[in-house]
């Protein structure tokens, strides 16, 4: 319980990107009626649990900004970026700026590495290549639901003939890509729950067997986060979203979990909020609909780059006032 | 299949719903039928008949938009289908109000009228056919629909054609008040109205067919 208590930072984080998530990938599968509210929590919590144990542990290990890769955080450290990370993300919401969790976290461990080893001992490329992966998540999102909606749905008009059917493969559909969709966002975010107390050894020294675990206790948070709120955030996001025909939510989803996916192999955290805003930007393409509001594209531009920023300035400003460097 | 559960009982029930509808015209064509043959009290027996095969139909149409409700088909659809319900039930209405006002106006219809007459019926009861042919499994088969839907509205016009014969004929030809003749008027229109309501079934579910565009 101890134990549980020091990793607060971390699992809280977890908790929020439970929550916040479970709209992603079954708001429009709830908001269409295809999938029932309930079943969807638990979709999610399960899958996201199993996403994380599967192939969470492959961002693990590098996730972490030095040069020489041998830095070691201490166990305080990992919790004052966790912390922070998640503080962060109490602030922007107090002044009312969208963020990401994903960003807000991985903010506090760049705090803490910049703190440690100085501006010289961080590996700037990595971070670049992180961010750069950030700004082009959501247009590949967008490209890769353009082109879905454009080839699947030359594909379905000239093989589907019964609209009744149809409506089977959207109910199949949106159930399973959802839930491909909670599995992709679980293996991919699991990481910055439980991420950093990893690097400090808090699981035993860095193998693939203590990345697995350290992936199970944080999917397990994201899981309780789902079920405990996710449910309302995907109510909030159907009613958002159900604008958009079955054909086009069901695209937008799959999208969703496939370029999450993707950047899971790439090992790079990457948000899913993010992710799913560029799959419906290119649906909405497709159907001249716009789907993004400036209000949506502040809040990427501000997960982009306030998010990190903030977090890493109050991982820094966090750990000067406890003297921990 | 698990995932269209739902989505099977309400087509078996859409199945049953439009048998039930055929039944009631094919005892709406008897009961003109004796009506023109000067059987006026087993004709009364018969519209009473009709108007009972009109309530079977009813708890049919309830049973459907009850399962509807329960979230057979997805929203983007369920609306269809709840007014292609409500449109098939409107057609044993239809038939009911002619058999109805027909006994209790109890024109007297010249017997040179008679065989028209009863070939406007046969026309607008058998708009009917491509219907039933749609509930029995060439629903929302696109190119089949399409082909049934274009059936109901040639079976339409035909009956149409009679009507405005029959009418001319009426008003034109026959020599008795025109009290009568506006009476006889109103319960051919009503008639042809069979034929009207079950083309509006068919334009209804072209709506819904062209919704397989994704």
């Amino acid at each position: 319980m101890l134990a549980l208590l020091k990793l607060f930072g971390g699992l809280f984080l977890g908790w929020g990107i439970g929550a916040n998530n479970a709209g992603n990938m079954f708001g429009t599968a709830v908001g269409t009626g295809a999938v029932k509210y309930r079943t969807a929590v638990v979709c999610v919590a399960v899958f996201v649990l199993v996403g994380s144990i599967l192939e969470g542990y492959k961002l693990y290990d590098g996730y972490k900004f030095d040069k020489s890769g041998e830095f070691k955080v201490s166990f305080t450290q990992a919790a004052v970026a966790t912390t922070a990370g998640a503080a962060s993300i109490m602030v922007q919401t107090y002044f009312g700026i969208p963020t990401s969790t994903t960003q807000n976290a991985i903010g506090g461990v760049m705090g803490i590495s910049i703190l440690s080893m100085g501006m010289a001992g961080i590996s700037w490329t990595k971070l670049l290549y992180w961010l750069v992966s950030w700004i082009i998540l959501p247009i590949a999102s967008a490209a890769v639901s353009y082109a879905g909606v454009r080839g699947l749905g030359w594909v379905v008009q000239r093989t589907v003939k019964r609209v009744a059917v149809l409506n089977t493969i959207y109910k199949i559909g949106l159930l399973v890509f959802g839930c491909y969709g909670a599995y992709a966002m679980g293996a991919n975010n699991v990481v910055v729950t439980t991420g950093p107390f990893y690097q400090a050894g808090f699981f035993g020294d860095p193998s693939r067997a203590h990345a697995i675990w350290a992936a199970t206790l944080g999917g397990v948070a994201m899981a309780v986060g789902a079920l405990t709120y996710g449910g309302n955030v995907i109510r909030t996001v159907g009613k958002d979203i159900t604008a958009l025909d079955p054909f086009s939510a069901l695209i937008a989803v799959l999208t969703h979990s496939l370029v999450v996916h993707f950047f899971t192999q790439l090992a790079i955290p990457v948000s899913s909020s993010q992710a799913i805003v560029g799959a419906v930007a290119g649906v909405g393409l497709v159907r001249g609909v716009s789907t993004v509001n400036a209000r949506k594209l502040w809040a990427i531009f501000s997960a982009w780059f306030l998010s990190p920023v903030v977090a890493a300035l109050l991982a820094i400003g966090i750990a000067l006032a406890l003297g921990i460097r | 299949m698990f995932f269209d559960k739902k989505e099977q009982q309400v087509r078996q029930f859409m199945k049953r719903h439009v048998d039930r509808i055929k039944e009631c015209l094919v005892l709406f064509e008897k009961t003109i039928s004796l009506y023109l043959d000067g059987h006026a009290e087993e004709a009364n027996v018969s519209s009473y008949n009709v108007h009972k095969k009109e309530h079977e139909a009813d708890v049919v149409r309830r049973e459907i938009i009850a399962k509807l409700a329960d979230g057979a088909f997805l929203p983007f659809i369920r609306e269809d289908f709840i007014d292609i319900v409500e449109l098939i039930d409107e057609i044993a209405n239809r038939a009911k109000t002619v058999t109805q006002t027909m006994v209790i106006q109890m024109p007297k219809i010249p017997q040179e009228l008679h065989a028209d007459i009863r070939m406007l019926t046969t026309r607008a009861v058998e708009a009917i056919e491509p219907l039933v042919q749609l509930m029995e499994g060439s629903l929302l088969d696109r190119e089949k629909s399409m082909a049934l839907i274009q059936e109901i509205s040639a079976r339409e016009q035909a009956a149409d054609a009679i009507e405005f014969k029959l009418l001319k004929r009426l008003f034109q030809e026959i020599d008795i008040t025109l009290a009568e003749k506006i009476l006889i008027s109103e319960l051919l229109t009503l008639i042809s109205e069979i034929a009207d309501a079950v083309e509006d079934v068919g334009d209804r579910i072209q709506v819904l067919i062209s919704k397989q565009a994704v």
